[in-house]
C-alpha cells in the first residue's frame, strides 16, 4: 500500500496508485514551482515536497468520483442554501 | 479569592455591582502575564499601560456594556488598532493595525478590556501550535504537549486563568482544536455570523471563522453576544436577527425533546480508544439529560474532504510575493505546505468547489431527513500529542488495522468539516483520559445560526456532567510517548 507523509494512501479514495504521480520528481518540483509560481526551492525541499504533492493529487483524484457536472456553486458562500431546497 | 478565577460572567456581575474597580483587573492580568508567561509564550504582545488606560475611561464611561471590565484576549492574527497584527509569523512586526477588527470594535462597545495579543501557530496554517519565532505555547495539562493550534496562545491563556475570555480563529478546526486539547470551550460560530473583517487575509476567506474561547458555555455565549451581528464591510456577512443567547441559556432545564444524530462513519474511524469511550460516555449523558440519540448517516465524507486541500490554496494569493521575495523567513514546515499549495491546478479547485457543496448538502440531508437539531462527535481524534510528535497510529476500527498519519492532519479530520459546510460548532470538555490525564472534548454541530440550541444544549450538558473545567491544570505533569 502506497503511503506518503501527507498521511493520504489509495486505498483512502479507492484508486490504484496511478503511475503519473511517479513522474512527480524533485527536479519536476523545483522546476513548476519556478516556472509556474516564481518560487525558489532546493532540490532537497523539492525532494521533501513530492510525496506531499504526489498525496495532494491522490486525494483529488478521489475527487473524480463525485459527479459534478450540475453543481452550480454560488459566487459568494451562504451555509443556509443547502437547507433551503 | 484571586479575580481571575471568576469567569467571565461572574466578574462583570461583580464590576457592575461595584465591588470591584476595572483597574484591579487590569492590574491583576497583567501581574499574571507578566509573572508567567515567559514560560506559557501564550502571547506576542501585551501592553500592561494600553491595558490599564482602556480600564481608566471604561470607570469614567456613563454605559457599562454586558463585557464590562472583562479581559479578553485577541488571536494576533486579529487586528487591533495601534498594535502589530505578525499573524504568528517573523516578518510582520511591522503590519500595525490602524482601526480594529469589527469584533474587536464591538469587544470595545460592550465595555471589554482588549488584552494583548495572543500566539498561534504561524499564519494560523497547523493544528498544533508549533511556533518557532514565538515560541510554543505548552499543554496546561503536561507542558511536554502541545496546546493544539492554531489558536494556542488564546486557548493556554484562558485555560491557565491569564485571562476569562480570548478570540480565535477557525478555518479547520483552530478554536476548537485547542480548547479540546485544554480542556476549555470553543466556539466556531456560523459563517457569517461574526464579521470577518479585520481578520488577516492568509486563509480562504468562506473557511475562515472568529469565535470565542472561555472556561465556560456561559462566557462563550456572553463574548458570541458581543461580537455576532451584520457589518455590511464583510460581504460575507449574514443578515440575520443576533437572538439573546445569554437569556436563553437559561430557559431550558433538560435537553428533552432535543434529537441529537451521532455520525454513523468518519467521526468515529481512527481515533483513539480512550476519546472514543469518554465521547461516547457523554453522549449518554447528553441521553440520561433528556435528549434522543439517533444514529446517522452522512455518506462520502471521507474522500469529499480533501476539497479542503484544494481550497486553502486561495492562501496563496496572500503569500506569493513573502514567498519570492523572502521564502527563508518562513518556517520550514510552513513554506512547504505553501509550495504544495502551488500545486493545486484551476480545475482541481474547481472541482473542490463543487464537491464542497455536495458536502454541504449531505450535511443538510442528515439534519433534514433524520430530524436532528445537533450531531455530536469527538473534537479531536486523540488528546494532546507530544511536542515533536509528526506521525499518530490509531486504530481504524472499519478497517481493522493502524495506520500512521501525520499529527496536523490527524487533528483536524473532526472539526474541517464544519468549516466547509459553515455551520456551527462548539467544542465543551468531555473528560480527562485514564492514561496521562488530558483533556478532550466533544464537538457539538448544529445547523446554521442555530448557536443558541447549540450553547444550551452545551450549557445543561456542562452544568450536569463534572468535567475538567473544575480542575485548574496542574501544569507539572512530563509524559513519555
Amino acid at each position: 500500500m502506497p503511503n506518503d507523509s501527507s498521511g493520504w494512501t489509495c486505498q483512502d479514495h479507492g484508486i490504484d496508485w496511478p503511475e503519473r504521480l511517479q513522474l512527480i520528481t524533485p527536479q519536476y518540483v523545483q522546476q513548476y514551482l519556478r516556472a509556474t509560481a516564481g518560487i525558489e526551492v532546493s532540490l532537497r525541499e523539492a525532494a521533501e515536497l513530492v510525496p506531499l504533492v504526489r498525496g495532494q493529487k491522490a486525494a483529488f483524484r478521489g475527487l473524480e468520483q463525485f459527479d459534478v457536472s450540475t453543481v452550480r456553486p454560488s459566487a459568494t458562500f451562504d451555509p443556509r442554501e443547502p437547507y433551503a431546497s | 479569592m484571586d479575580l481571575l478565577d471568576l469567569t467571565a460572567t461572574e466578574l462583570t456581575a461583580q464590576l457592575r455591582d461595584g465591588n470591584l474597580a476595572v483597574t484591579a483587573v487590569a492590574e491583576a492580568v497583567a501581574s499574571r502575564v507578566a509573572s508567567t508567561d515567559q514560560g506559557l509564550h501564550a502571547f506576542i504582545s501585551y501592553d500592561a499601560q494600553d491595558v490599564l488606560r482602556q480600564a481608566e475611561a471604561l470607570q469614567q464611561a456613563a454605559s457599562r456594556g454586558p463585557l464590562y471590565g472583562v479581559p479578553v484576549a485577541i488571536k494576533d492574527n486579529i487586528d487591533v488598532r495601534g498594535q502589530p497584527t505578525t499573524a504568528g509569523a517573523s516578518f510582520l512586526a511591522d503590519n500595525v493595525a490602524e482601526v480594529d477588527a469589527h469584533a474587536v470594535g464591538c469587544l470595545r462597545t460592550a465595555g471589554a478590556l482588549v488584552c494583548g495579543k495572543t500566539n498561534l501557530h504561524e499564519f494560523a496554517y497547523g493544528a498544533t501550535g508549533v511556533n518557532p519565532h514565538h515560541g510554543t505555547p505548552p499543554n496546561p495539562y503536561d507542558p511536554s504537549r502541545v496546546a493544539g493550534g492554531s489558536s494556542s496562545g488564546s486557548a493556554v491563556a484562558v485555560a491557565t486563568r491569564q485571562v476569562p475570555l480570548a478570540l480565535g480563529t477557525d478555518a479547520a478546526g483552530s478554536i476548537r482544536m485547542p480548547a479540546s486539547l485544554c480542556g476549555i470551550v470553543g466556539l466556531k460560530p456560523t459563517h457569517g455570523r461574526v464579521s470577518a473583517r479585520g481578520l488577516l487575509a492568509s486563509h480562504n476567506a468562506t473557511v475562515d471563522h472568529i469565535g470565542p474561547l472561555a472556561r465556560t458555555v456561559a462566557d462563550a455565549a456572553l463574548c458570541l453576544q458581543a461580537i455576532a451581528g451584520c457589518d455590511p464591510r464583510d460581504p460575507l456577512s449574514i443578515d440575520v436577527p443576533v437572538p439573546d443567547y445569554v437569556a436563553e441559556l437559561g430557559q431550558r432545564g433538560s435537553l428533552h425533546g432535543v434529537r441529537v444524530g451521532i455520525p454513523t462513519t468518519y467521526f468515529f474511524d481512527r481515533v483513539d480508544p480512550e476519546v472514543e469511550d469518554g465521547v461516547r460516555t457523554a453522549i449518554d449523558g447528553l441521553a440520561s439529560l433528556g435528549a434522543t440519540i439517533v444514529a446517522v448517516d452522512i455518506p462520502d465524507l471521507g474522500p469529499m474532504m480533501a476539497a479542503r486541500l484544494a481550497l486553502f490554496a486561495d492562501g496563496l494569493a496572500f503569500h506569493l510575493r513573502y514567498l519570492r521575495s523572502h521564502p527563508e523567513r518562513y518556517s520550514h514546515e510552513i513554506r512547504l505546505r505553501l509550495c504544495t499549495d502551488a500545486f493545486v491546478q484551476a480545475h482541481e479547485y474547481a472541482r473542490a468547489s463543487r464537491v464542497r457543496r455536495l458536502l454541504q448538502n449531505n450535511f443538510a440531508r442528515a439534519f433534514v431527513d433524520s430530524a436532528v437539531d445537533l450531531l455530536a462527535t469527538p473534537t479531536t481524534p486523540m488528546p494532546a500529542p507530544l511536542m515533536d510528535q509528526e506521525l499518530v497510529v490509531l486504530p481504524d476500527g472499519a478497517a481493522g488495522h493502524c495506520q500512521a498519519e501525520p499529527v496536523g492532519l490527524a487533528m483536524l479530520r473532526y472539526t474541517a468539516p464544519a468549516n466547509l459546510t459553515g455551520i456551527p460548532a462548539v467544542s465543551l470538555p468531555a473528560g480527562l483520559t485514564e492514561k496521562s490525564g488530558l483533556p478532550f472534548g466533544m464537538q457539538l454541530m448544529a445547523r446554521p445560526f442555530a448557536e443558541s440550541l447549540l450553547l444550551s444544549v452545551a450549557h445543561v450538558y456542562e452544568q450536569n456532567t463534572p468535567a475538567p473545567r473544575n480542575r485548574r491544570p496542574s501544569g507539572r505533569r512530563r509524559s513519555k510517548r
